[in-house]
């Protein structure tokens, strides 16, 4: 039997598999642009080439790195983007994973409760409000990064009641993305398996993503929050915090570190 | 209010804090009535347990009186005296409907670095580093305690403070030790330290029908209390060696049970120690695990080690090949508090156990840094510390 390449478990390499197929672009991990990908290769044979002249410790380092340029160039791979999740290829660039999770919940309840939009700033966070709107429409406001707003409408495509929906944004959002949430019966009277996947047009395209994510806020993380207080919330009734709790003096570090849910 | 907070690797200070509120319906609020500084507080105070941060509230075992609850606690009301355990349980997950309380999924508000480095988050713990969830600790005046429908228990009238304080922690976790143990009628169970987890350790051990128990430290007063608070035979391993004198106690079978009550920080003796602590403080392993290894090699063939110390990441030299050839059972876990409760409570009404014994020491809240030196360094036969607001 042919196993298709989605089915396999990568080990080494793949510190980020995405299993659904849809998800990938290209067929050999390739998630640099053709432009990008000349580029490489010219800067990296050029500090080999530094490199092995000088013969210093620096120079040797330097052309370490070429050589790792070399290599993004010709097989086309980066694994500073496979390690960020950035995939471009096609003139489109975005961020797009997969999460799960198990919650001891029968599937119709969790999708009632997924499926009213309205709940979302619930467990969502920085999520301000979303409306529902007519015709599977809905509008949302989400406080982005640096207290920045982003507004977008958002249509419902798909609708399987207790097992699937999905959906997209609709032309001038500010954060372009689709979504599917599926539901399905977990083993052994477990509740139910949520599996979340997820496309992501960043604004600002390639530059935003990355200093997005270098501040902590990448979407899979958010959302990955957001899937596990949705867990929490639907499991206990409330989602669990330690924010506004006292504390001692804390250092400069302390500060940017201790509130972080 | 005032609070025990951590500000650096082996300094502690009373701070003026905000008091704590409500944040959630499942939320109470308790009066700290006597607190306790557990031996695991002493791997955050040396800076042995990642992610404690400045400002941090320390303390985990502790009873009080409930002040006030949130909309969905109906099981308790302002007045009410109780215990509360350590670990923090949501009771609805399917870890918490296991009875395996320690690692519910939904008490832990920052579970991605436990994530990273073991794969999966634990519970919440009070006082006890981010990782842990970075809930504020016992050693202050008051206290938020999440899911209070679930945790605490009321006291009995009979018992005193000071009886019911240990049932938070150190009973039960002495207790869970024992109970991994599956002890048969006449098991000879050892049990590695005298500090108050492993004396309620030995306690338990009999309570769950040990025939015969052997206790392991250095300290003369705390063998002396294994021998005469607990009906140990006692082994000082500075003096013998404890394989060899296990073996020789058993009729060259080794103990059924080894309950390693002391973790990643065990003093160890010559070569090995030396190895250990060089590694450990170059950060090469995280642990000194002399008791694991030890335990392991003195466990009779097809016995049970049982591990209620604490580890936080990676040991060294860890004697796979006797575990293995051995056939022996190795448990272990943060204890699942929610699991003991109530029938330690009974053991202590009927005066089958009084926890109150491992008291060696009562000071006030504003004493507590030098009651953790003295804790640490075990100077004056400190065996457990009581503090009181």
């Amino acid at each position: 039997m042919m196993l298709q390449e989605s089915e396999l478990i990568a080990t080494r390499g793949a510190r980020r598999p995405q299993f659904d197929p849809s998800l990938q672009h290209g067929t050999q991990g390739i998630n640099v642009g053709t432009g990008e990908r000349l580029v490489s290769l010219a800067a990296g044979l050029a500090l080999v080439g530094y490199g092995l002249r000088r013969r210093t410790v620096p120079a040797i380092l330097l052309a370490l790195m070429g050589g790792s340029l070399v290599r993004r160039g010709l097989t086309g791979h980066s694994r500073v983007h496979s390690l960020l999740g950035i995939t471009e290829v096609d003139g489109e660039s975005g961020v797009a994973f997969e999460l799960s999770t198990t919650i001891l919940k029968p599937r119709e309840e969790l999708y009632r409760v997924w499926r009213d939009f309205e709940h979302h700033p619930r467990f969502i966070p920085d999520l301000l409000s979303v409306r529902n709107l007519e015709a599977g429409r809905s509008h949302w406001v989400f406080q982005g990064p640096a207290g920045v707003l982003l507004e977008w409408d958002s249509r419902v495509t798909e609708d399987r009641p207790g097992e699937r929906i999905a959906w997209h944004t609709l032309p001038g959002s500010r954060l372009p993305h689709s979504g599917t949430v599926r539901f399905e019966d977990a083993p052994g009277g477990r509740g139910t398996v949520v599996h979340l996947s997820m496309r992501y047009h960043v604004p600002g395209g390639r530059a935003a993503v990355m200093v997005a994510k270098l501040l902590g806020e990448e979407p899979k993380q958010h959302l990955a929050r957001g899937l596990r207080q949705f867990k929490q919330l639907q499991e206990t009734g409330e989602v669990a915090t330690v924010d506004a709790q006292p504390h001692g003096h804390r250092s400069r570090l302390g500060k940017t570190l201790a509130p972080r849910s | 209010m005032k609070a025990v907070c951590w500000t650096g690797v082996n300094d502690v200070r009373v701070e003026k804090v905000p008091d704590p509120l409500l944040l959630n319906p499942r939320d109470a609020i308790v009066k700290v009535r006597a607190t306790t500084i557990c031996g695991s507080d002493l791997h955050l105070y040396d800076g042995y347990i990642p992610s404690v941060l400045k400002g941090d509230i320390l303390g985990h075992e502790f009873m009080g009186e409930v002040v006030e609850v949130g909309s969905k606690v109906t099981n308790l009301e302002p007045g009410d005296r109780v215990i509360v355990p350590s670990v923090i349980s949501c009771g609805d997950c399917f870890h918490c409907k296991k009875g395996q309380f320690s690692l519910c999924d939904n008490s832990n508000p920052k579970p991605a670095m436990a994530e990273k480095l073991w794969g999966h988050a634990t519970c919440g713990i009070f006082g006890y580093s981010h990782m842990m969830g970075g809930y504020a600790g016992s050693h202050a005046e008051y206290i938020r305690v999440p899911f209070a429908d679930v945790g605490p228990r009321k006291v009995p009238e009979a018992l005193s403070d000071e009886q019911a304080l240990f049932i938070s922690d150190a009973f039960p976790t002495g207790f869970m030790g024992a109970d991994l143990c599956d002890i048969e009628h006449g098991d000879t169970v050892a049990v590695w330290g005298c500090g108050a987890v492993g004396l309620f350790a030995m306690k338990s051990a009999w309570l769950l029908g040990a025939g015969r128990v052997i206790a392991i430290d250095r300290l003369p007063e705390r063998l002396s209390i294994a021998r005469h608070h607990c009906q140990a035979e006692v082994l000082d391993y500075t003096k013998v060696n404890v394989v060899e004198a296990l073996k020789e106690l058993t009729g060259g079978q080794g103990p059924d049970a080894c309950i390693d009550a002391v973790g990643m920080e065990a003093h160890e003796l010559g070569f090995e120690g030396a190895y250990d602590r060089v590694k450990q403080s170059l950060r090469l392993e995280t642990e000194r695990p002399y008791v694991l290894r030890e335990a392991i090699q003195a466990c009779r063939k097809g016995g049970t080690v049982s591990i209620m110390g604490v580890y936080g990441a990676l040991v060294d030299k860890f004697p796979m090949g006797a575990a293995m050839n051995k056939g022996l059972t190795l448990r272990m876990g943060q204890m699942h508090a929610q699991r003991y409760l109530d029938r330690l409570i009974g053991h202590v009404e009927r005066g089958e156990v009084d926890p109150s014994f491992v008291v060696s020491h009562r000071m006030a809240l504003d004493e507590a840094p030098r009651a953790y030196d003295m804790f640490k360094h075990k100077t004056d036969h400190c065996l457990r510390v009581v503090l009181t607001a």
